[in-house]
């Protein structure tokens, strides 16, 4: 069927939404009882707008914001929540529908793309960090694990995508692409592999030394490590996954000392009021990230780097390297003649300056490489209030509210007792705040 | 075809007028921030469906299998996608994205036809419906909602709305789609084109999109 929308349609679209939204309030609903399928029982009923039972209701409701998907009236799925419902087992009715396919399909697969991505936005395809979360949840993974873990999610082998690990996964999206496309059931075809690894200088396959579980996935490095100079890891680490943008906890007051070269002090007005806020933490932690690098479609880790490209010619690899430096890419030395002076990463040993209050932080404030950075994340307060927020944005759709800060707190606390992501789901779900329904 | 299309068009309207009205109470960023920081506390925020969600949602809702999902579904919605709001914001609710709902809903139903076809005796929406494209099967009723002889193409109606709306169709929204359906002599049959028609009306209401 080919179809043609005219501008006049869409003018009479347009038109039409007007009227309808000013003619709502004078409408009178009838009602037709539930058990209307049955001619006999559709009845004009000017007192009544609701079809269904209160039970009924909040079925559909946590059905519809947990499995983002609008349920069908006789699916039996649905008499077992109001059953639950029912007996006063509210939990274990909304764990129902985080059991559906559409839950993970959807509702998941949208909280986890916007992760993945520098403009954090559920439109972009499935990659190895978005199936890592969903899978994780389905098998009721800690979420700390998404960092500490050294493991990752793809399809199996029937789910039709394809299987190459090193062409299709660890140097391409592909595989997970074709998942996407193909509309395959991620509740089923997820399978968990043990074991990040990244490609050679050789070209071949070998395992991940520093993994930082989604940190270090394919998707978060592509996203962060492509070019640069790897402040956008640790700027969207805490971005993503604390909810902390960089003005919320920048600090002017902290030293200086790990400033990398490329950050000119002078004017020293202009670098104290516009740089060194950031650059303070920032720069700090950067070194966690000092053996990655990015390109031709992977993740390179520990590459030796004898060589820098001739600034004159970009082509040509002939800038001698010191020694102490050469396994750190060149995004580290990048324009270094701006502060000479400045701290020169020769290894990935980083510190933490950013603050305590605001993050929570429960892990030393120093430490090496992807794998310690993970773990500072993942055990912070800050990361279980960001991980409420999420939630509370995918399921409530409304990000919370300023008045709503000791709920978040409350929800962090609960969510501390397992880092069950599912758990966190139902819990924010079954909210009043959420659904505007009290129970 | 184009005869069919503008009434699939028509039925939109009629049933978008029909249902917003119970619908979009609050809402919006500009609209809490007018208020101020203590307007959210118990307040159900509505939205409607998202680029990703809306295939899934009409495939959970329907019952329909995933591999009966066509082609021309995922075609159509990948066409229309940037019409579609990403994260099924109310703001985004525009002229575009209603026509672009409807077109991928036509597909949708387009489907859900197909599949019923197959089925001779256990049809969920369509039954005694000839799907084959020739007129004949049972003339749409004009009985008063009281009398107990609703036509095969009310019956379909309604069951739609139970799958899709998370309720049923009231008798002043049943007499709507009667309406418009009832201004065309080819579609007083229980035909494809009806099936195909009276699908689209309900599934592309507000009350379908609305979450």
């Amino acid at each position: 069927m080919k179809r043609h929308f005219s501008g006049v349609i869409l003018s009479c679209y347009m038109v039409s939404l007007l009227l309808l939204f000013q003619n709502c309030k004078e409408k009178a609903l009838t009602s037709i009882n539930d058990d209307s399928r049955n001619p006999a029982s559709i009845s004009d009923n000017a007192g009544s707008v609701r079809a269904a039972s209160a039970n009924n209701e909040l079925a559909v409701e946590l059905h519809k914001r947990l499995a983002g998907a609008t349920p069908n009236l006789d699916d039996p799925i649905l008499t077992d929540m109001e059953n639950l419902i029912s007996q006063g087992q509210l939990e274990e009715a909304a764990l129902v529908a985080t059991h559906q396919p559409s839950f993970y399909s959807i509702t998941l697969r949208d909280f986890a793309v916007k992760m993945t991505n520098k403009e954090q936005s559920v439109s972009f395809p499935l990659n190895d960090l978005a199936a890592t979360i969903i899978g994780g949840v389905r098998d009721d993974i800690n979420a700390t694990e998404f960092f500490t873990g050294n493991f990752f999610y793809k399809g199996n082998a029937s789910s039709g995508a394809p299987q190459d690990l090193k062409n299709d996964i660890i140097l391409s999206n592909n595989h997970y692409e074709s998942l996407d496309n193909s509309g395959a059931n991620l509740m089923e075809v997820l399978e968990r592999v043990n074991g990040q690894q990244v490609v050679n200088p050789q070209g071949n396959l070998v395992a991940l030394a520093d993994s930082g579980g989604i940190l270090t996935s394919r998707a978060f490095m592509a996203a962060h490590a492509d070019a640069g100079t790897n402040r956008r890891i640790i700027e969207y680490s805490f971005k993503v996954f604390l909810c902390k943008p960089m003005d919320e906890w920048a600090n002017s007051s902290n030293p200086d000392n790990r400033v990398g070269r490329d950050v000119g002090r002078f004017p020293q007005a202009d670098y104290l009021a516009k740089c060194k806020g950031c650059h303070t933490g920032m720069d700090a932690l950067r070194p966690a990230t000092a053996h990655f690098d990015f390109f031709d479609g992977g993740i390179r880790y520990k590459y030796s780097y004898p060589m820098d490209p001739n600034p004159n010619d970009p082509s040509q690899l002939n800038i001698p390297v010191a020694s102490a430096e050469q396994d750190v890419p060149y995004k580290f030395r990048r324009a270094s003649d701006n502060f000479p002076q400045g701290f020169a990463v020769t290894d990935d040993n980083w510190s933490n300056y950013a603050s305590d209050e605001i993050f929570g932080f429960r892990t030393p404030s120093s430490g090496q490489g992807m794998a310690d950075l993970a773990r500072l994340v993942a055990y912070s307060e800050q990361f279980s209030r960001c991980m409420v927020q999420r939630v509370f944005k995918s399921v409530c759709r409304r990000d919370s509210a300023k008045e709503e800060k000791y709920l978040i707190e409350r929800l962090a606390q609960d969510f501390e007792r397992d880092y069950n992501l599912r758990h966190l789901f139902v819990n924010v779900a079954l909210q009043p705040e959420c659904t505007g329904v009290h129970l | 075809m184009k005869k069919n299309l503008t009434h699939l068009f028509i039925f939109g309207f009629s049933v978008l007028f029909l249902n917003a009205c119970g619908g979009f109470k609050s809402l919006g960023t500009n609209l809490l921030e007018s208020l101020g920081e203590a307007e959210v506390s118990s307040t159900k925020v509505v939205a409607v469906v998202s680029q990703n969600q809306i295939l899934t949602n009409y495939q959970s809702c329907l019952k329909l299998p995933a591999d009966k999902i066509s082609s021309q579904s995922r075609n159509a919605l990948n066409d229309s996608i940037k019409s579609l709001p990403p994260e099924g914001e109310v703001e985004a609710i525009s002229a575009p994205m209603l026509m672009a709902v409807t077109k991928v809903v036509a597909e949708v139903c387009n489907d859900l036809i197909n599949y019923e076809k197959t089925l001779s005796t256990d049809r969920t929406y369509f039954k005694d419906f000839n799907l084959t494209g020739t007129a004949s099967g049972k003339a749409v009723s004009n009985a008063s909602l009281e009398e107990e002889t609703l036509s095969s193409v009310d019956l379909a109606m309604i069951e739609l709305s139970r799958a899709c709306w998370g309720r049923t169709m009231t008798a002043d929204e049943l007499n709507i789609l009667r309406g418009a359906l009832n201004k065309d002599a080819s579609l007083q049959t229980a035909n494809r084109d009806a099936a195909l028609l009276s699908c689209t009306a309900v599934l592309a209401s507000s009350q379908a999109i609305r979450f």
